[in-house]
Parts: C-alpha cells; sequence; structure tokens
C-alpha cells in the first residue's frame, strides 16, 4: 500500500480517509452551500402542489395561473395555493391533462384523447372538444413569436395546427421522411419563417400549409430537441447529445456541448429553451439546466442553472414558461418550480417549490 | 400549526431524552455511594478526588439537543421576503444530536482526543438534514472528589447533508460538563456546548461564507478506563 510507504500508522490512514472524504464531498458542482440554502429558503404551503408532478405545461389568464400536470390546479397570482381544476370528461371520468397552451382567455388542453378548450376558470371550466384532432396528445403549445397559433404533437399521428384559438386543428403536412425521422418536438416562428425540429432534422417554411424545407446544413446525428430565435434567420437548437447550434441565414456553428457531470454518462439531453433577460435556460434530461448569456450566447460560461434546490438540480426539465415576473420550470416527476425574473438572472438564484 | 406541532414534538423528544439521561445517573450515583464509589463519608473516610495521569483515557457519550440560533453570511443575502441581510434564520427544527468521545489525559488535568458525533433535524419545508462531526478535542479537567467539570474545546470538520446536497464545514465547539462521580469508573453528567461552524463557499468563491451557530445540551455519561 502506498500509505505504507510512506510509513503512514493506521491512524494516518485513517486521517488520510477522512481528508479524501472531506475533499471529495466539498467539491460537488456549483450548488449553493447548506447554510445558504436554509437561510433563503422559504417555507411551502402545504396545501401547495405535490412534488413529484410531471409538468407539462403552465398559463396566466386573467388573474390565476394555472398548471398542467396530468390533473389541473390553479392560483391567484400572489397567493400560494392551488386548487384543482375540473377536467374534460370521458364519461364520468377526467381525462390526463397532457399539455396545454392559452390564447387571449382560453385554455386548451390535450388529453390522451383529443384536445378541449374553454374560457378559462379557475375551479370548473366548461371544456368543448376541438374539431380536426384525436388521439394522445403529447404536446399542445402557442408557437413562440406566432402566439395566434396553436400546435398540437399527436402521438403517432403527427403535428396539428389551430388558427382559431383551438377550436379546430388542421394537419400540418411534414415530409414523409421527416415523420419517418422521429416525432416533432419544438417549434418556433422567428418573425419571418417556421423552425421546426422533428427527430434528427431541422425544417423551415414560410408557412405551415405549404411543405416544410429541410435545413440541410443541420447534422443529423441525433434527435432535434428546443429551437429558441432570437430575430429573423437567427435561431438555436438543442440536440439530444448536449449540443447547442446556432443557425442563421449564413452560418451553422455548433455553439458547444454541455459536457456531462459524471463521467459515467457520455451526453447530457437537452430539451427545451428560454430567454429571460441576458439569459438564456436550456433544460436537461437529469441535469436540471445550463444557463448562459444571451448577448454573446458564448457557451464557455455555461453554468449549471439551479443552484440551491436539489429537486431541480437533477430534474427531467419539460418546460419552461415566464408570467411577468416569475419564471416557472416544470419536471418529470419533480413537480414545478419558480423563481422571480431578476433573481432567476443572478447566479444565486434560488428556486421555490411551488 | 404544523411547524408549531413540530417543534413540540422534537423539544418533548430532546427533553425526555435529556431528563432520562439526567434521572438514570442520579439514580445510579445515590445507589453506589457508598459500595464501591470513591469513597463516601459514611464510611468515615474523608473524599478524595481521583488522581489521573499520563496515558490514561476515557470514554465520554453524550445525548442531547441543539438549538440552531442564526446564521451569519459575511455579504448580506437576499432573503425570501425580499430583505438583505448578514444574520439569517437557520430554518431548522431543534437538533437531536449524539457523540462519542475518547480522550487521553496528558497530565492529570489535562486531556486530548477524538470525538465522532451526529446531529438530525428538518428544515421547514421537513427536508431532512444531518451532520457528522470529526473533531480533536482538547480539554481541562477540574476534579473535585464527587464531580469532574471538563472544560473542552473541538476543533475539526463537519460533514453535512440537506437533501442530496452534502458539504464541509469546519467546525470549533467549546463547552463544559458537569458530571458526578457515580462510581470510580462512571460519571454521569451534562455538557452544554456551542457549535460553531464555518461553511466556506466551495463552489463559487463569489458566493459568502457562512457560519451555523447552535447552542446544545446533552446528558453525558463516561467512562474511566
Amino acid at each position: 500500500m502506498w500509505s505504507r510507504r510512506l510509513g503512514l500508522g493506521r491512524a494516518g490512514r485513517h486521517l488520510l480517509g477522512v481528508l479524501a472524504l472531506v475533499l471529495v464531498v466539498a467539491c460537488e458542482p456549483d450548488v449553493l452551500g447548506i447554510y445558504h440554502t436554509l437561510a433563503t429558503e422559504s417555507e411551502r404551503d402545504n396545501r401547495n402542489l405535490h412534488d413529484n408532478l410531471t409538468v407539462s405545461a403552465t398559463a396566466e389568464v386573467a388573474g390565476y395561473f394555472y398548471v398542467a400536470a396530468h390533473g389541473m390546479w390553479s392560483r391567484p397570482i400572489g397567493r400560494d395555493s392551488w386548487q384543482e381544476v375540473r377536467r374534460p370528461r370521458s364519461g364520468s371520468v377526467e381525462m390526463p391533462v397532457l399539455g396545454m397552451a392559452q390564447r387571449n382567455a382560453t385554455l386548451c388542453v390535450g388529453t390522451d384523447n383529443g384536445v378541449y378548450h374553454a374560457d378559462a376558470d379557475p375551479k370548473a371550466p366548461s371544456w368543448q372538444r376541438a374539431t380536426g384532432i384525436s388521439g394522445q396528445i403529447l404536446r399542445v403549445f402557442a408557437i413562440p413569436g406566432r402566439a395566434g397559433e396553436i400546435l398540437a404533437i399527436v402521438h403517432n399521428d403527427g403535428l396539428f395546427v389551430s388558427r382559431d384559438g383551438c377550436q379546430e386543428f388542421s394537419r400540418v403536412e411534414l415530409p414523409v421522411e421527416a415523420t419517418a425521422s422521429g416525432r416533432p418536438y419544438d417549434a418556433f416562428h422567428d418573425g419571418s419563417k417556421y423552425w421546426l425540429t422533428v427527430g434528427k432534422r431541422v425544417y423551415f417554411g414560410g408557412n405551415l400549409d405549404d411543405p416544410l424545407q429541410r435545413e440541410a446544413r443541420a447534422p443529423e446525428d441525433s434527435d432535434y430537441r428546443g429551437i429558441w430565435c432570437l430575430g429573423t434567420d437567427n435561431c438555436y437548437f438543442a440536440n439530444r447529445a448536449g449540443e447547442i447550434y446556432s443557425l442563421d441565414s449564413n452560418n451553422l456553428e455548433l455553439l458547444g456541448t454541455i459536457e456531462p457531470p459524471d463521467d459515467d454518462v457520455e451526453e447530457v439531453p437537452l430539451t427545451l429553451f428560454i430567454d429571460i433577460e441576458d439569459q438564456m435556460l436550456i433544460g436537461t434530461e437529469g441535469y436540471g439546466f445550463y444557463q448562459f448569456g444571451v448577448r454573446d450566447l458564448d457557451l464557455s460560461d455555461v453554468r449549471r442553472g439551479p443552484r440551491s434546490t436539489s429537486q431541480l438540480y437533477r430534474a427531467h426539465v419539460t418546460m419552461f414558461a415566464r408570467h411577468g415576473d416569475l419564471v416557472f420550470a416544470g419536471t418529470a416527476g419533480g413537480g414545478l418550480s419558480s423563481i422571480k425574473v431578476a433573481t432567476a438572472v443572478k447566479d444565486t438564484g434560488t428556486w421555490d417549490w411551488e | 400549526m404544523i411547524c408549531l406541532y413540530r417543534w413540540l414534538c422534537t423539544t418533548t423528544l430532546g427533553a425526555l431524552v435529556l431528563v432520562g439521561g439526567l434521572a438514570l445517573p442520579t439514580a445510579a450515583l445515590a445507589q453506589d455511594q457508598g459500595e464501591d464509589g470513591v469513597g463516601s463519608e459514611a464510611d468515615g473516610e474523608p473524599l478524595v478526588a481521583p488522581r489521573y495521569g499520563f496515558g490514561d483515557s476515557t470514554l465520554a457519550m453524550r445525548l442531547g439537543i441543539a438549538l440552531p440560533l442564526f446564521l451569519l453570511a459575511t455579504d448580506e443575502v437576499e432573503t425570501p421576503d425580499g430583505d438583505r441581510n448578514n444574520v439569517l434564520p437557520a430554518n431548522l427544527s431543534v437538533v437531536g444530536s449524539a457523540a462519542v468521545n475518547w480522550n487521553v489525559y496528558l497530565n492529570e488535568s489535562f486531556t486530548i482526543g477524538a470525538e465522532l458525533g451526529g446531529g438530525l433535524a428538518v428544515d421547514i419545508n421537513d427536508a431532512l438534514w444531518y451532520m457528522v462531526p470529526i473533531l480533536v478535542r482538547g480539554g481541562y479537567v477540574i476534579s473535585l472528589p464527587q464531580m469532574e467539570i471538563p472544560i473542552s474545546a473541538g476543533l475539526g470538520a463537519v460533514v453535512m447533508r440537506l437533501v442530496d446536497n452534502t458539504r464541509v464545514a469546519f467546525a470549533l465547539q467549546p463547552g463544559a460538563g458537569f458530571l458526578w462521580r457515580a462510581t470510580p469508573d462512571w460519571s454521569f453528567g451534562a455538557t452544554l456546548e456551542y457549535w460553531f461552524s464555518w461553511e466556506p463557499p466551495w463552489a463559487d468563491a463569489s458566493d459568502p461564507h457562512f457560519f451555523g451557530n447552535f447552542v446544545s445540551a446533552s446528558a453525558t455519561a463516561v467512562y474511566h478506563f
């Protein structure tokens, strides 16, 4: 043993072991210290959401926040307590809500059998079934940059769009090779055209009714995930391999790769973006989210975002949403967290569990 | 209401442990004195404090509670209320604690030893927090015929964990014990300590340093080898 060669006795070896333990546990990634976490902790209301929810979306309508996480809940803005919202029914059974979007005062929810819409009501909306769409809805979302349009991704049936506030949907014709490549994941309108990620490919087009074109410059090594555009032809794409690409009218550039924090994993699967003031957040599957500056979009300054809430630190982030001065982060199985915008952009931001 | 209930439960449990810890040795003292104790005036012999010397050792066991007083930060920190402050609440329940301490006499009064402890509490959201102090403890023992009063200070590291976040802090734990000699081998009593711990900003040097402040009371049993 090396310790014996150094002439260390048993006590010395035990002391070295303790020192090694101290170094290992003291060098964890950039999470806030325990006293710091305790000192800035706020007490959760026990009537709040369950800690283990899988959150698909949040919305803000007429003074209330809404959250879709199989069940549906609402709370007045500025209050802590969430209350259950009646969901669309199939017979006498309330259906799971798998996605949600809003247009003006209308809520639009995806279920395991079709899409429903209703005027927002914090307790009992009067749900109506949308036409032109059926099957299990994987995601419903308003296209960023195109608030009047709502997209719905249907399990094994592609992509549908509604332009009338969720009453009627029509199919978005994706190229045959697109559907073969995988399922649609995200969409963004950059001010002049749509961008879509479908499987290992990126598509764009000026109109969802016309055939979309494949972005040939985008590598097809891994499934694409979130899209964020800062302006026309100025978009960013994340993929399942932890890579973030910048794509504009002239260049395709690999901005960087989020390096796995653990040696035993090869990549950090990325999910969705959100842009908060001068910070870009990108969710991950299992590692919370990462944060980097929007201005220079330099991934050399990327850092793991949530620094004190351990439930977010190792979460699969399924959604981000900004509502006024609050940012929500939803997770798969880890509930919903929120943070004030002003605090989110600071590196000591403490997320509160909702 | 739930907070009050939790506080009452923890405090009551801690008090029971403390009272139990003190009551047992008192009963043992009453039973043992005059049999094989350090001497009793009833035997006609004056009480004499035992003399310890270099190499004599003791094993002390403590069981008790600690009250989290406050946390101190080197920079002002924003609280959930939006205030900025250096002195911050610990947001922990009463800590249940235990420790085992082995000491060796360097001469008849001074001791040095090692201590391994543990503390357990929940935060304001019922998340589990625990700590394991690993200390070197130096002490001075005032030895009286029926009592010993060890005044000591522990210095070392505390491994803390909150949910799945593990951190190390440095600890200083000065304190004093008041122990009755029940038999030549056993002493029982109570120990009061102030726990001061320093958690440096391991992850990011721009974060503030934090200092934890606790006061601890524990029932103590000491075995003299």
